[in-house]
């Protein structure tokens, strides 16, 4: 019998020889990721909740094709991925409003006149106690098409690579490159715009519990930490 | 061209390429190199970074909002669904068995109606074997058998009651004489007044022999056991709507 503490090989293993409990252990460790992006795809509670669930049934019906050249999480990403795309092509919701790719090029893409606001700045899970600030980031990703909001989940809560996300929306690379430069830039304009009033953290945490750092001269943090921090939490959400 | 970040000539699909683990190689290397120099290069790294880090951290706190109990609920879903896929594959997934099994699922109701019927008839047939009347009709019908049956005990009374519900007054209306008649063929009720068996007396009594099923035949919704003698007709029939099994599912 495996343990709960047995790597995802493992109970992939046991799981094919028909030991259920080992895939309720699996099912236990990525519930709530898997729900994760779920809502980020779908942005309803109850919808994501049915397509995790769809998602383990899934899993399990194809679990002994399953042959391990990936890991068992990007590929149980993927079908939560597919199933969201699914869902979300069933519901038949036409709100895409497409940035057109071609304006990636012109004079309005200058990137510096969307810098986000120093709240949104240091740590992002004490920046997201904030609730005006969870709000935003939530409000923000609601404001963008679905294809953008699609690419920033696998990108940035998945962790998929272009080609995985190419076959997943089946469009090209660089089709998914453009997406999400596009999709970037609108996050970053979106939380700019309702976060520009958020005072920082510094102003919204009394205890200094997460004020950021000072250099000696005063000034405010390296935003070159945050990419450090951000690309450490994204391995860990993935896995 | 506003595509490059600053001075520094690198364009952001490089850049969004270095931060998303897509460059590789030497190219990356140079890349690394690049930003390690320019401020402005790292501040836009920074902010693709704040990004996925809100992106991240908003999506976990939602999952987090959920109560333990509704993902123990999904699971008892999931478990439910797993079984009943598990019952609807049949016994040990893969084996030969199973494979069988599958194969035979279109006719799997049809074949367990023939068994059924047919352990009706060897019930109704072992009661009949206590009756020592059968002995004439056999012979008529199956001189051989008789050969083998000609023994003093099967001269005697029956001794087994009638099996309730068997005699001629259950028997439809609308059956067909011979139908009628190999219903007859049961062991009469103690009482053949008051079960109104007056035609029954006049049929010729079952014999006792060997039970000899010379085929089932089933087709559709009907099946019918043949008997020496006599014949013996049992009506199945398949539920219109059949109850919620694997096989409707």
């Amino acid at each position: 019998m495996v343990s709960n503490e047995a790597d995802d090989h493992e109970l992939v293993e046991a799981c094919k020889g028909g030991d259920r409990r080992a895939f309720q252990i699996l099912f236990k460790r990525y519930e709530r990721k898997v729900y994760a992006v779920a809502y980020g795809f779908l942005r309803n509670q109850e919808d994501a909740l049915d397509v995790t669930q769809e998602a383990f049934i899934k899993v399990h019906r194809y679990l002994p094709k399953f042959e391990g050249q990936s890991s068992f999480y990007t590929w149980l990403y993927r079908i939560v991925a597919n199933l969201c795309i699914d869902h979300l092509r069933r519901a038949g919701r036409k709100k895409d409003v497409e940035f057109d790719d071609k304006l990636r090029h012109d004079g309005e893409t200058d990137a510096s006149s969307d810098r986000l606001p120093a709240a949104t700045l240091g740590d992002p899970s004490k920046a997201v106690r904030n609730k005006e600030i969870l709000d935003a980031v939530e409000t923000s990703l609601g404001e963008l098409s679905e294809k953008h909001r699609m690419v920033i989940v696998m990108r940035e809560l998945q962790g998929l690579s272009y080609a995985d996300m190419a076959k997943a929306m089946n469009c090209s690379k660089g089709t998914i490159m453009s997406r999400l430069f596009h999709a970037r830039r609108n996050m970053q304009k979106q939380l700019k715009a309702r976060l520009e009033h958020v005072p920082s953290n510094t102003e919204d945490d009394p205890d200094g519990s997460s004020k950021p750092k000072k250099d000696k001269a005063g000034n405010k943090p390296e935003s070159k930490s945050n990419t450090g921090a951000s690309g450490s939490v994204s391995q860990e959400a993935a896995s | 061209m506003t595509n490059q970040v600053g001075t520094s000539g690198v364009s952001r699909d490089e850049l969004a390429l270095h931060f998303d683990g897509e460059s590789t190689g030497a190219e990356a290397h140079e890349l690394a190199a690049q930003i390690d120099a320019d401020p402005e290069l790292r501040e836009e790294l920074a902010q693709l970074g704040v990004v996925r880090g809100l992106v991240q951290e908003t999506l976990k706190t939602k999952a987090a909002e959920i109560p333990q109990a509704r993902f123990e609920q999904i699971w008892d879903e999931i478990d439910r669904q797993l079984d009943r896929e598990a019952a609807a594959a049949g016994p040990s997934a893969g084996s030969l068995w199973s494979r069988v099994w599958t194969a035979l699922r279109p006719v799997r109701i049809p074949l367990a109606a023939a068994a059924a019927a047919a352990a009706v008839t060897l019930v109704v047939v072992s009661v009949m074997d206590s009756d020592p009347s059968d002995k004439g009709v056999a012979a008529e019908n199956n001189p051989g058998a008789v050969a083998s049956a000609q023994e003093p005990a099967a001269e005697q009374e029956p001794e087994t009651a009638p099996a309730p519900g068997t005699g001629s007054k259950d028997a439809p209306s609308a059956l067909p004489a011979g139908d009628r008649m190999a219903l007859a063929q049961e062991p009469s009720s103690p009482d053949p007044s008051s079960d109104g068996l007056d035609e029954v007396d006049d049929l010729p009594s079952p014999k006792k022999v060997e039970a000899e099923i010379h085929g089932v035949e089933f087709s559709g919704h009907t099946g019918r056991i043949s008997k020496t003698g006599t014949v013996t007709v049992l009506y199945l029939e398949e539920e219109a709507q059949p109850k919620d099994t694997e096989r409707s599912l």
